[in-house]
């Protein structure tokens, strides 16, 4: 338990860490490429980056970007001079609504498609179809046929519709195979054959043996899918013109604005270690064969 | 069923292969007038400043395959090694390894792509980096977690039993056993490959200027997708087919 939680913190440690210097070796600044179109002179640039306190060693730079976190600070955006975690924050909730939304319709668009696709008819084949089409529609093309046929009609600015009925279908696929493979694994299982043999109505057999044992796995997947949905989905906010976490990351790394993609990282290693910890402590919950 | 599959994979290779053998034009040739609809004369139609889309396809898809087989090299060669590894040994080397996964697995890819060819700048080799380095972790986990359930199987104790080698035991029973679930997933990983990589094209990250690829076509294509749709249909398209192929077949062998 200790040991878990010390490897927790040290992967948000180690991402905080890669994300301050993977992002130090890039060349230049915020400030230079700022000051240096509105024509300011050189002294001026120096000036601006002494106060800021990028002329400091980057040794010292990265201990305060560190003492700052450990007081939930993470520091100011170099271009708009905001605190980092209110341009986050005001950012923030669109992602969570179009994760949470997204995963919402994707689990209750599997759990049926994953079920059915274990059948050996024609149905199954057509679920697994399915499966695989989600897979395979990458979300950038099936956005763009989406809007191609829907835009003229529905007025796709400010509805989330079509972002996320097109992301969660292709949530969907991998987390419907999942249950899938385990259906398929679990009728296999001794205890399903002893069901069987006990006389247990089919109906039965299926829903309280194979499905309470084949749909736990489900919960890590899904875990995983939310974490790096709210880690940003870049794609779908710029193809849709929404605002959120994805299309600040992109923005602030292209801009060089280092404080808030550090944000940014940390947040979303955050979120990805909390997520796993619930879904670990959910998984050891309902399937008592795991131990710690 | 399964010869479909098969066949539109063997034309898309073979097509990217001879592209300058079979493409009607140079891929930044100005053939015709812009957003001519597909005809006689340009199977395909012609992009948004008059060059031919068929030749552009033909060479993206060059490209593009390129990228995409070249970063899976990259993804399973180091997630072998690093999921065997954590799969064999058990211990604080098993934990330190768990931890460089769920590590890369919290940073948002984006960020290391953006980094990576920021610095770099525009290039294949940057591309290949940038589509493969946040899929590794992925990949070791698989491989780990197979080499895991192999190890506990009762010949693998067996063979430990009768005073086999560590070595021995992995080249003879482990490796072997394991590896067909590894290039199983390694198809997975060439399949999500092609998807990010034109996804870093698309986002306007990848390409190089005056050099197609199928995820520049699409971002090119979407604006214009109310005039001439065709431009953002086709590349989409042939990149969901070929994605669709692997993993139809995949799901085909597994049953």
């Amino acid at each position: 338990m200790i040991l878990r939680f010390l490897s927790m913190l040290s992967v948000i440690w180690l991402a905080a860490s890669i994300a301050f210097f993977a992002l130090r070796v890039l060349p230049g600044d915020a400030i230079e490429a700022q000051l240096a179109i509105s024509g300011v002179s050189e002294t001026q640039i120096e000036a601006q980056r002494d106060a800021l306190g990028l002329n400091d060693p980057v040794i010292i730079q990265y201990g305060r970007y560190l003492a700052g976190l450990l007081r939930g600070d993470m520091g100011t955006s170099l271009i708009s001079r905001l605190p980092v975690k209110e341009l986050i924050f005001s950012q923030l909730h669109h992602t969570v609504l179009l994760a949470l939304l997204t995963m919402f319709f994707g689990i209750v668009q599997a759990v049926p498609v994953g079920i059915l696709a274990a059948q050996n008819s024609l149905i199954g084949q057509l679920a697994r179809l399915i499966i695989n089409l989600s897979l395979s529609m990458p979300v950038y093309w099936s956005a763009t046929l989406v809007i191609i046929l829907f835009s003229s009609w529905l007025g796709y600015s400010n509805s989330l519709i079509l972002p996320v009925s097109v992301l969660s279908f292709s949530v969907m696929g991998g987390m419907a195979q999942v249950i899938y493979a385990n259906i398929r694994q679990v009728k296999q299982a001794t205890f399903v054959w002893v069901a069987r043999s006990k006389g247990l109505p089919e109906y039965w057999v299926q829903s309280k043996h194979i499905l309470r044992v084949a749909l736990i796995p489900l919960v890590t997947v899904a875990a995983l899918q939310t974490g790096f949905l709210l880690g940003g989905t870049v794609i779908t906010e710029q193809i849709f013109v929404r605002p959120g976490i994805g299309r600040l990351l992109l923005d602030s790394t292209i801009n060089q604005d280092y404080p808030v993609v550090q944000g940014i990282v940390v947040l979303s290693a955050v979120f990805y270690v909390l997520l796993n910890t619930v879904a670990d402590l959910l998984h050891r919950l309902l399937d008592p064969r795991l131990d710690w | 069923m399964r010869y479909l599959p098969i066949g539109y994979l063997l034309f898309v290779v073979a097509s990217a292969f001879f592209a300058p053998q079979l493409a009607p034009h140079q891929s930044h040739e100005i053939v015709a007038i812009p957003y001519s609809p597909p005809n006689d004369d340009y199977l395909l139609g012609t992009d948004s400043l008059g060059r031919d889309v068929l030749s552009r396809m033909l060479y993206g898809g060059r490209r593009t395959l390129l990228v995409s087989g070249l970063a899976t090299l990259l993804v399973v060669m180091p997630g072998t090694c690093l999921g065997v590894l954590a799969g064999i040994s058990q211990n604080w080397l098993d934990k330190i390894i768990q931890v460089i996964v769920n590590t890369m697995l919290a940073i948002p890819s984006l960020m290391l792509a953006l980094v990576i060819i920021t610095l770099g700048g525009r290039g294949i080799i940057q591309l290949v980096l940038a589509t493969g380095l946040s899929l590794i972790p992925l990949y070791v986990q698989v491989s780990r977690a197979a080499t895991r359930q192999m190890i506990h199987q009762d010949y693998i104790e067996g063979a430990f039993a009768v005073g086999a080698s560590w070595w021995g035991v992995f080249t003879r029973h482990i490796f072997p056993n394991v590896l067909p679930v590894l290039l199983n997933y390694a198809s997975v990983i060439f399949s999500y490959c092609l998807i990010s990589s034109a996804a870093l094209s698309f986002l306007g990250l990848g390409g190089e200027p005056g050099i197609p690829d199928w995820g520049v076509m699409l971002a090119e294509g979407r604006s214009a997708f109310r005039s001439a749709p065709w431009l953002g249909i086709i590349p989409g398209l042939a990149i969901f087919l070929t994605v669709f192929s692997v993993n139809f077949l995949l799901a085909q062998s597994s049953e």
